[in-house]
């Protein structure tokens, strides 16, 4: 009762014109950069995170979660027209959705995938409301042994973010971890790894690098395979009949359950979970052949999964701390900027502020399907604003978004310097979210470290002694022999689509 | 001489075995601000370190046995690096010019350059287009938003 209320008072304020604007911008910005080939929704928040520094913490992070389901909205948008998925869980909207769009029903595709959106997300957004401020609860009987316990579990998302290649993620996360020890150590204050560089002491900014790894990283491949604007073909009306709703209902909300619960398990990916609730649907389909050849079910289920899932990632998010997915992370660094730690005291200290910003996500979802279907047209044209003109814009803008975090040109340098790494990084397949990831945790993991180990008076072996943490370590193992069979799995279907021809940008 | 199979995984490996020398000594270098042995600043960076030499020594095995991946036609047709190269050039010469010539004139005179190397477009119309990207970041960034940017060294 008492968390109806609290949403309650949490819609009054997100229905407050200023919020219900922010929402609004978010949501059209977010599809934007979305909708640009190439650019995902974990490029898209890195862009736009900087921009949204000048803005309230409420405001700020309204319009973030905007541009989040707003990027992932236009991401699909690219995977039905263009073929290009922007994240590694569009690949599934991609296989049905763009012989759709060859067939001359784009429209239908685009409109489908909308509205399982928007179902899936208040699916996600319900869960979110009844268990977030459940596990919090339990959360704040939390000590140090149990935080460290935390930010092991949430250590086996490395070999969901992995891609394959385990070793070097894990090394990715050491790098990840040594960026974060620079400036001055937790426990004496004494200056670490700063050679005698007064502009170190103060440590690295996690904008600067996220700038550099996604946004300068992206501008680069994009100049590496000469992108240009894609031409589309006709797509026909957005709206789908009431023929293909009916078709789509079951697949709609078999894919959003999928997603959703499997999306509350850390280390259960987007990509994991689309791919699942598309296999799922395929086996239980009477026409299993029609798949791949332009099933709308085949866009149905997979959007839904993927945007329940985004949903159910916030579960962990508000509530552990936990991001469970790159654009997460990436978030998580927002709610940094605004000196607000995300984890059970979030709950307890500014329960107006997440209250509204839950309710926003209800209003921010509307809002997509609302503005999004009419305006699907001039999403289409944007598409073809050349990639000349957008990259120096994008680059200036990144410029700009390092420098005014601190005002420190010292952090520009950082972000193009990280900008050539990402780029060497990408090319030769070393994964970076595990560093953005290890280095958002290095310090909550090395304080936590540092705390336990005085409780146990050297002794780590503590956290073993203390059932919640004993229970979080078991938790732990458990997800990472789930996460490791999953993930071996979707590696597999990828290959296999990649052999087929879905590429991924 | 023998060559590792996945010669960039090899190079990979052996910077990462670098950095987790560079981490383990930065913590035995904490060690003398240390109250206890086992508890302080420099417990992590020790313990990061090794597990670093060991990951990138394990990479570094692997990257001896393994064959390289075959190269796609993708990769074949990017293997022209020289617009990279001026895109990065141009971006630290961009850190250096704000710090020269202050914030506005070093936009203007860099996006003319990205507009060139990024659309194949003519001076005159790379200088247009810098011309309307630089006065519209001005009016949001210094006139809206009041950022204060750096004052140049000349100007």
């Amino acid at each position: 009762m008492e968390t109806l209320q609290m949403l309650m008072s949490g819609f009054v304020m997100a229905l407050s014109p200023e919020n219900l604007l922010m929402a609004a911008i978010g949501a059209l910005i977010g599809t934007f950069v979305g909708v640009l080939p190439g650019l995902g929704p974990t490029s898209a928040i890195a862009i736009l995170l900087p921009l949204t520094a000048v803005l309230e913490p409420t405001q700020g992070i309204i319009m973030l979660a905007g541009i989040y389901y707003g990027a992932m909205y236009g991401g699909s948008t690219t995977a039905i027209l263009l073929n290009i998925p922007g994240e590694l869980s569009s690949v599934p909207t991609c296989l049905d959705g763009y012989p759709l769009a060859k067939q001359g029903k784009g429209g239908p595709a685009l409109g489908i995938s909308a509205i399982a959106s928007f179902v899936a997300g208040i699916m996600g957004v319900v869960g979110l409301v009844f268990f977030a401020p459940v596990l919090a609860d339990q959360a704040l009987k939390f000590g140090p042994p149990e935080y460290f316990a935390l930010m092991v579990l949430a250590l086996t998302l490395m070999v969901s973010l992995s891609g394959g290649a385990l070793l070097k993620s894990l090394l990715m996360g050491t790098l990840g971890y040594s960026l974060a020890m620079v400036g001055l150590g937790p426990s004496t204050g004494m200056p670490r790894f700063d050679y005698g560089f007064s502009t170190l002491v103060g440590g690295f900014e996690l904008i600067s690098i996220i700038i550099g790894l996604f946004a300068i990283t992206e501008v680069l491949k994009g100049l590496e395979e000469r992108r240009l604007h894609t031409a589309i073909r006709k797509t026909g009306s957005v709206y789908p009949g009431k023929e293909d709703l009916k078709k789509s209902a079951g697949p709609m909300v078999r894919g959003g359950l999928v997603g959703f619960f499997l999306g509350l398990l850390p280390g259960c990916s987007a990509a994991i979970t689309s791919f699942l609730a598309y296999d799922l649907e395929k086996k239980i389909s009477r026409r299993p052949e029609k798949f791949g050849k332009g099933e709308l079910a085949g866009v149905a289920a997979p959007e839904a999964a993927n945007n329940a899932t985004s949903s159910a990632g916030f579960i962990p998010l508000f509530s552990l701390g936990i991001p469970s997915s790159p654009p997460l992370a990436i978030l998580l660094a927002g709610f940094m900027i605004y000196g607000l730690t995300p984890g059970p005291v979030l709950f307890e200290q500014h329960s107006a502020f997440v209250w509204t910003v839950i309710a926003s996500m209800f209003v921010g979802n509307a809002m997509l399907l609302v503005l999004n279907l009419p305006m699907v047209w001039i999403w289409v044209k944007l598409t073809r604003v050349p990639y000349g003109i957008m990259a120096p814009i994008i680059l200036m803008f990144c410029t700009i978004g390092a420098y005014s975090v601190r005002n420190s040109m010292f952090d520009v340098l950082v972000a193009f310097v990280f900008g050539g790494l990402g780029y060497l990084f990408n090319k030769y397949k070393w994964p970076v979210v595990p560093l953005i990831l290890c280095f958002i945790l290095g310090p909550l993991l090395e304080e936590s470290f540092i705390q336990t180990m005085v409780m146990g008076e050297g002794d780590l072996t503590l956290v073993l002694k203390r059932p919640i943490s004993l229970t979080i370590l078991c938790a732990a193992a458990a997800l990472l022999a789930v996460s490791t069979l999953l993930n071996r799995r979707t590696q597999a279907r990828i290959r296999e689509e990649k052999q087929r021809g879905a590429g991924v940008a | 001489m023998i060559r590792p199979g996945n010669l960039p995984e090899c190079i990979g490996a052996l910077l990462f075995l670098g950095i987790g020398f560079l981490v383990m000594r930065e913590g035995y270098r904490m060690q003398a601000y240390a109250a206890s042995v086992f508890v302080g600043d420099h417990t992590f960076p020790v313990i990061l370190g090794t597990v670093s030499c060991v990951l990138s020594s394990l990479l570094l095995l692997q990257s001896w046995r393994q064959p390289k991946e075959a190269r796609t036609d993708a990769a074949r047709a990017t293997a022209n690096r020289v617009p990279l190269f001026l895109c990065l050039l141009l971006l630290l010469l961009y850190a250096g010019l704000i710090l020269l010539v202050s914030y506005v004139p070093a936009t203007f005179l860099v996006s003319a350059g990205l507009f060139r190397l990024f659309g194949g477009y003519r001076w005159h119309k790379a200088v247009l287009f810098a011309a309307v990207l630089t006065g519209c970041q001005y009016v949001l960034f210094d006139v809206w938003m009041k950022i204060p940017f750096p004052a140049g060294w000349l100007f």
